[in-house]
């Protein structure tokens, strides 16, 4: 029978345990990082040591009988609990929780969630879960320090723990601002070239509203939390779903969202929102609306191509040599001038280049951002990223009012391809009718989505 | 600087809270949890004044209670029976036997079944401690009065003023808020 140490037990344990052969002793990892790290922050790390000790040694003693212990590693702490498992292991497994390796990957939590009867429960569940795998470190900061996020950090690939745990967080009033879902359409957007899209999930909420209608019952946590709202300006209060803004912009098509590693229910679909996951697995606070009224402009959001690709020559002749669409284009070989293309942009921020209709063609701000890309010097780059990409062209047109690129035109609409410096652009067109054609909603969902490849065909059909 | 009654209301927010849902969870009732600061006797009987469905049960009881006053208790019933919680709160540096000792005078005297001793944002001093882990019939407590046998049951916890959460020091046979509900509930079965 559930009970309020319990809840917040089996809150720690789902965040973060891994059990393994060993039948008296599981661990419960915590990713604390940069932010409990002895190295960085000792008196933190001090702290953790007795929350670990103060708060949840003896509750684990009270409650299973286990015997906790710890080890911190320079970024991970683990709470070891040695001793008869078996009554936490009947727990769980009568919550439908099976104790093999990493709780979170697989765990089904809507058992446990019916038996959290009132708010205070989940109130305590959710604590467990805070303290294990809610992050509060800089890195989780939305642009600036006024918007104060906790992000509870979910690898794996389980969607129905994310959307059920989202609800719960709901119930409570812990409205969510931002589901991260651990999907190619949400981890890279515009390049289909980039594989490594499994980054897990973050369920994000603000940390006013969680300070209000959450609870945490680290010692340290609790501290990182006051210190954190301390920067804010003004209190944040989050609003309920379906009255959020649901701000659609394209994304390319990626081939991971066929991945076996995808549940069913998510796996072929794109997803145009992080909202339209909601909607796809059926959360009752989904905003069906919004989402649906997006469906009538799929031919400008969903891009069959790369939107941006930005590698070294190498590597993006690679590309083109691996896919027979682009491989199979004649090329015309241009110079085109930046400064040209800078006033283009002044002139018309929207333009389209190298279109064949008034609708389609290749956004001059993704064609610039290329160009930025290309001229940049190692240290304007931030990875493979232009730091403020207009200041670049900028600096480098007054250093060179005749500076130019080599661009690659294709003679249909498949990518641009531009050169220089050893790097290498892929900029994807708009060619919004034909895109359209590609997209089916999915006989099983109406929400998903389902993308077709593009071909020649559709691309010569259009003209 | 807060003084030690500043923290009551949370307190008592929290406890109430879990004994609530502990209750609800197990029993699937509403376990009805009334509180009083101060003078035992006439907080009883105001309280059975204004809740006479709920806390009639315990009508007889505060006839016969002598007049005490204490930091908060509870009246804790689910309309049919009822327990009395005294909670002797303090705010120092270390709880110890003496503040002990305090609660288990309050227990014996007013025949309340439960005590807590609770310290804020500290622990208890290095005898009390001792002594509980020690000597488990100091805070399981047997008497016969009036040839009826009573039995008086304690704990010691910390109040975390901070993350407003209580942290368990296993001093005492009542070593958590849930350990105190499963007794309720076995008893209101």
């Amino acid at each position: 029978m559930i009970n309020t140490d319990k809840a917040y037990l089996l809150g720690l344990i789902i965040g973060g345990g891994t059990f393994g052969n060993a039948e008296d002793v599981f661990s419960i990892r915590l990713p604390f990082k940069k932010w409990g790290s002895y190295i960085d922050n000792p008196q933190r790390a001090g702290q953790i040591s007795r929350d670990i000790m103060g708060v949840v040694s003896p509750m684990f003693r009270n409650t299973y009988g286990l015997i906790v212990s710890f080890e911190a590693s320079e970024n991970v702490w683990n709470i070891l609990c040695d001793g008869d498992t078996s009554l936490l292991k009947a727990d769980l497994q009568n919550y439908g929780i099976s104790c093999d390796g990493e709780l979170r990957a697989n765990a089904d939590i809507s058992l446990v969630c019916a038996e959290l009867v009132d708010d205070n429960l989940k109130r305590r569940f959710v604590a467990g879960l805070a303290d294990s795998i809610g992050s509060m470190a800089k890195s989780q900061r939305r642009f600036t320090d006024e918007n104060q996020i906790l992000s509870l950090e979910i690898k794996g690939h389980n969607f129905k723990f994310v959307c059920d745990l989202c609800r719960l967080l709901h119930s409570i009033n812990c409205i969510p601002d931002q589901v991260n879902w651990n999907h190619p359409n949400i981890h890279c957007t515009n390049n289909p070239y980039y594989t490594t899209w499994n980054k897990g999930f973050k369920l994000r909420i603000l940390l006013d509203q969680y300070a209000r209608f959450g609870a945490f019952a680290f010692r340290t946590k609790a501290e990182s939390s006051v210190e954190n709202r301390n920067l804010q300006q003004q209190t944040h209060t989050a609003l309920p779903c379906p009255e959020q803004r649901v701000n659609v912009t394209p994304s390319c098509i990626h081939p991971a969202e066929n991945d076996t590693l995808l549940p069913e229910l998510i796996r072929g679909g794109h997803y145009i929102h992080y909202r339209h996951f909601c909607a796809v697995l059926g959360c009752e606070h989904a905003p069906y609306d919004k989402i649906t009224a997006e469906f009538s402009r799929l031919g400008e959001l969903i891009i069959p191509f790369p939107i941006q690709c930005r590698d070294s020559i190498l590597q993006i002749e690679a590309i083109i040599a691996g896919d027979p669409l682009l491989a199979g284009r004649n090329y015309s070989d241009i110079s085109v001038s930046v400064s040209s293309l800078l006033a283009q942009f002044e002139n018309d921020r929207n333009a389209l280049l190298y279109g064949t209709t008034l609708e389609n063609g290749y956004p001059i701000r993704e064609v610039l951002q290329a160009v930025a890309y290309i001229i940049a010097t190692d240290n304007e780059l931030f990875g493979k990223r232009p730091k403020r990409y207009i200041e670049i062209i900028e600096r480098h047109i007054k250093n060179d009012s005749a500076l130019s690129v080599a661009i690659r035109k294709p003679d249909l609409l498949t990518p641009l391809i531009i050169l220089g410096n050893g790097r290498g652009v892929l900029v994807g067109a708009e060619n919004p009718k034909v895109y359209a054609k590609l997209v089916t909603h999915s006989p099983d969902n109406c929400y998903k989505l389902q993308v077709r490849p593009i071909t020649e065909e559709d691309l010569r059909n259009a003209e | 600087m807060r003084n030690e009654i500043s923290y009551y209301p949370e307190i008592q927010r929290f406890i109430e809270a879990q004994l609530k849902s502990n209750f609800k969870a197990s029993s699937k009732r509403d376990l009805y949890v009334f509180w009083g600061i101060g003078e035992l006797k006439s907080n009883l009987q105001r309280i059975i004044a204004e809740n006479p469905l709920e806390c009639v049960c315990a009508e007889e009881f505060s006839r016969r209670v002598p007049p005490l006053s204490l930091d908060i208790f509870a009246l804790v019933t689910d309309g049919q029976r009822f327990e009395l919680l005294i909670l002797e709160v303090k705010l120092d540096k270390s709880a110890g036997l003496s503040e002990w000792s305090q609660l288990v005078g309050y227990c014996l005297v007013s025949g309340a079944k439960y005590g807590l001793l609770l310290n804020i944002d500290n622990g208890g001093s290095p005898r009390l401690t001792q002594m509980l882990q020690t000597e488990r019939h100091i805070s399981k407590i047997q008497t016969i009065v009036n040839g009826e046998e009573r039995e008086h049951i304690l704990g010691f916890m910390q109040w975390n003023s901070l993350t407003q959460n209580f942290e368990y020091s296993n001093l005492g046979i009542i070593k958590s808020l849930s350990d105190l509900s499963d007794r309720l509930v076995a008893e209101f079965a």
